[in-house]
């Protein structure tokens, strides 16, 4: 049994985590909700040996722990995943696994044939079906985070953390970690997982514990309590609150997509119009990504043409892609959009600096200060000072910066690649507003998101993809959850071949 | 049809032994002969240079560099010289030792401070050229000629190459156990390697002790292929090193990169400098020539990948 007695922790003057006191049964998994910075991320990291309590101590099966790192943590049999992954991405997914499952001896070679033949056991074990020569980089997304939870169920563990480690799973892979979940609840394994996405937490806990603002605010049976009530618990506000008013879409195309071609797309036709949320929508890894790249001038085209303003772009790069007036917000905030060592006013000025430059070249601090202010504000970001790097931002005020640092450049077409992916719903509902308030101002928007809820509720169309192609375009009353699933699982829908 | 035959070459893997045959038919088309002899000494001057870049491989593998192997080589070489003909078993393992001691200096600076490989072994570069010159102020010592000796002997097979076979299963194993996992993984990615349960700093410290003992190897062997020490013998290996595990393809970002690779890269400019001394001409293009293979080496698969991608884009459009 796990067991968290009057849990605290304090960074500087601010309470992040206030006398939690928990407990959990072998077998039990408990879904952790609540806002950005109602403080489920230093529980946890407190559980996992990544932090240390300022007050209060974890127990397992009765003796108190003292955790000095996550290795300990290990030892004690405490794994964890976060969101953060921790796969080395140029090596082959099997050194991934034997780097956790290979021979205890440092000094025995490890065969190469025998090495393949545990990777391929423990692949074959959990239904996985990626190739063990394949480098980790290679993969989507979601295949990472699947392979980042073996690795931590390989270790044995008594518990298991999951610190938004599911946020990018599509709906087969859901289905697979929902198997997992069950195998590991009848070994009695306890689980703690943090989730932004509701389908999930219903789907893989049996009890739900509310935070807000480093306390417990409640505590329930998963099949009692319904979303719009655990929403209610962590925010005090109602669901259909999250999202804006969709901004009428305009008349004039800004973009046009012809038969785009390349390793991930299959002949994709689409237009953009002024003002518009256009989503896309689907399973993950069937071109979405690659369609955002390639308008970004960051994913190589065999052949298609884009246009905008009547002129054939040719994007060869990013650079060419921004002065035609695309802006692009990754997936992957860490490696492809921030500089994490500078300060924020860095960052969100990065992409505008020729604006701000004076004739010989000087910046205009105080224009630069302005601006940055007053972003700070508009965006509710949660910092000291414009000055603070931004490695020292949570993960959503992190995604804020990044998407404001591409609104600077007033984008005639906003590329979005799952920016809320691991966001809370406090902090979503800013993005989504950012995203609203920008195709309002004329921008047109293209919003890849694993999650479908977001689609339904800020897109006017949704093309969803299948195996590089547009299987399905929705529009109007016709884009809703079930709808969207279901078109990303038909055979060669109708709009297969059609400009969408 | 030439795609297929240039792609079932592999030559993103197997770029540095395709350089090197091509270089040997270059050489023995040049010179009209491969005795023997010829490989004996091919193999004998390629030994050192091997020896000391598998200790600059072992770094590099986990992201660093280091510039300190060539003077290590140069103390080792020293110790060896003047130790040898008194006694042999001291002789080397002072000399050993005295690598291995060297390069944990530079595995505890790196680790405990958290300084940047390439200034702490700057720093301690510049330390063991001082230390070899305390140690043997002028070229000299003494080797014993047996050592020498056997050295260029052939036993069917010649000793040199049987030697630099030996070094490459030795560091294929070396990368082959979990020890040379944990060195790619730390190369990859030192905080995901961490939280995947790799003990960073042993490892890290490991790898420069590694380091410092096998130049300390190659030292000793140049001492013996010369039969002598010199206190700065190991100053034109010291980016030499690193400019061959490059050409063996193995990636100063760390993480990438295998022994054989390293071998040829040893091969590669040992080869090129045999091809500049049978055309007469001085060894200064030998430092430009290998820098221009360096570049076209590095350049290559980027080179590569835009041909390829021009290639797919006209047999789309037709």
């Amino acid at each position: 049994m796990l067991a968290l007695h009057n849990l605290s922790k304090r960074y500087g003057v601010t309470e992040a985590v206030k006398s939690v006191s928990l407990t959990a049964r072998p077998g039990s998994v408990l879904g952790l909700v609540g806002e950005n910075g109602a403080g489920k991320s230093s529980l946890i990291k407190m559980i996992a040996g990544v932090e240390q309590p300022t007050a209060g101590h974890v127990a397992l099966d009765g003796g108190a722990l003292t955790l000095r790192d996550t290795n300990d943590a290990l030892r004690h049999g405490i794994a964890s995943v976060f969101q953060e992954l921790t796969l080395l991405r140029s090596l082959s997914v099997q050194d991934n696994l034997l780097l956790t499952d290979g021979p205890r001896h440092a000094w025995r070679s490890l065969n190469r044939r025998q090495g393949r033949s545990v990777a391929v056991e423990v692949l074959r074990r959990y239904e996985l079906t990626m190739a063990p020569d394949a480098p980790v980089r290679a993969l989507p997304l979601g295949a990472q985070q699947m392979l980042e939870v073996v690795r931590a169920v390989e270790r044995r563990p008594k518990v298991l953390l999951l610190d938004e480690a599911t946020s990018a799973l599509g709906a087969h892979e859901v289905e697979w970690m929902v198997r997992l979940v069950e195998r590991l609840r009848q070994h009695g394994v306890i689980m703690l997982f943090i989730s932004h996405r509701w389908d999930q937490i219903v789907r893989f806990s049996t009890r739900v514990a509310i935070m807000r603002n480093g306390e417990l605010v409640g505590e329930a049976d998963t099949r009692t309590l319904s979303e719009a009530d655990a929403i209610q618990l962590m925010t005090g506000e109602s669901f259909e609150a999250s999202f804006p008013r969709r901004p009428p879409a305009g008349d004039e195309i800004v973009l046009r997509a012809r038969d785009l071609h390349s390793s991930a797309l299959r002949g994709v036709s689409f237009d953009l119009r002024r003002g518009e949320v256009l989503g896309l929508g689907g399973l993950i890894g069937q071109g979405q990504g690659a369609l955002l790249e390639a308008l970004f001038g960051a994913h190589p085209l065999q052949s298609g043409t884009i246009e905008m303003a009547g002129r054939t772009l040719r994007l060869a790069n990013p650079a060419m892609a921004i002065r035609a007036g695309l802006a692009y917000v990754p997936q992957d905030r860490k490696t492809e959009g921030l500089l994490l060592d500078k300060s924020i006013r860095v960052n969100m000025t990065l992409a505008i600096l020729r604006r701000l430059a004076g004739i010989v070249g000087f910046i205009d601090r105080e224009q630069e200060q302005t601006l940055v202010a007053a972003a700070i504000e508009r965006l509710h970001i949660e910092a000291r000072s414009p000055q603070d790097r931004v490695q020292t931002l949570s993960g959503g005020n992190q995604q804020k910066v990044l998407l404001e640092k591409w609104l600077q450049t007033r984008p005639v077409a906003l590329l979005l690649n799952d920016v809320t992916r691991g966001v809370d719903i406090g902090t979503k509902r800013q993005i989504y507003n950012a995203i609203a308030a920008c195709a309002a101002q004329g921008a047109a928007v293209i919003l890849y998101s694993t999650d479908t809820l977001e689609l339904v509720g800020l897109a006017r169309r949704v093309l969803v993809f299948k195996e590089g192609r547009v299987n399905q375009s929705l529009a109007g009353e016709a884009i809703t959850s079930q709808e969207i699933v279901r078109a990303s699982l038909v055979r060669g829908g109708a709009d297969a071949r059609r400009v969408a | 049809m030439r795609g297929v035959w240039l792609s079932r070459l592999r030559l993103e893997e197997n770029w540095p032994v395709l350089t090197f045959v091509a270089l040997l038919l270059l050489d023995v088309a040049l010179k009209g002969r491969f005795s023997r002899f010829d490989l004996q000494t091919l193999c004998a001057n390629a030994l050192p240079l091997a020896l000391i870049s598998f200790g600059q491989f072992f770094v590099v593998l986990t992201g660093g560099i280091d510039l300190s192997l060539g003077p290590i080589s140069s103390v080792a070489g020293s110790c060896a010289a003047l130790l040898l003909a008194r006694d042999m078993t001291t002789g080397f393992a002072v000399a050993l030792l005295a690598g291995a001691a060297a390069g944990l200096g530079n595995g505890l600076l790196v680790v405990r401070f958290a300084l940047p490989p390439i200034v702490v072994t700057l720093g301690s570069m510049s330390v063991w050229q001082g230390v070899a010159l305390l140690i043997l102020p002028n070229p000299g010592g003494e080797v014993p000629p047996e050592l020498s000796d056997f050295l260029s002997s052939d036993y069917g097979v010649p000793t040199s190459l049987a030697a630099l076979a030996l070094a490459w299963l030795a560091a294929s194993w070396v990368t082959s156990t979990r020890f040379g996992l944990h060195l790619r993984a730390i190369g990859d990615d030192e905080t995901a390697a961490r939280m995947s349960g790799v003990a960073v700093p042993r490892v890290k410290t490991a790898a420069y002790v590694l380091a410092g003992a096998t130049a300390a190897a190659g030292g000793v062997t140049l001492a013996i292929a010369t039969s002598s020490g010199s206190p700065t013998v190991g100053d034109d290996y010291i980016l030499l090193s690193v400019a061959t595990v490059v050409l063996g393809g193995v990636s100063l970002g760390g993480g990438v990169g295998n022994a054989l690779g390293v071998v040829m890269g040893a091969l590669i400019v040992t080869i090129i400098g045999s091809l500049l001394y049978f055309a007469h001409l001085s060894s200064f293009y030998q430092s430009i020539i290998n820098g221009v293979i360096l570049l076209a080496v590095v350049a290559s698969p980027s080179v590569r990948n835009w041909i390829g991608l021009q290639f797919r884009r006209l047999r789309h459009a037709g």
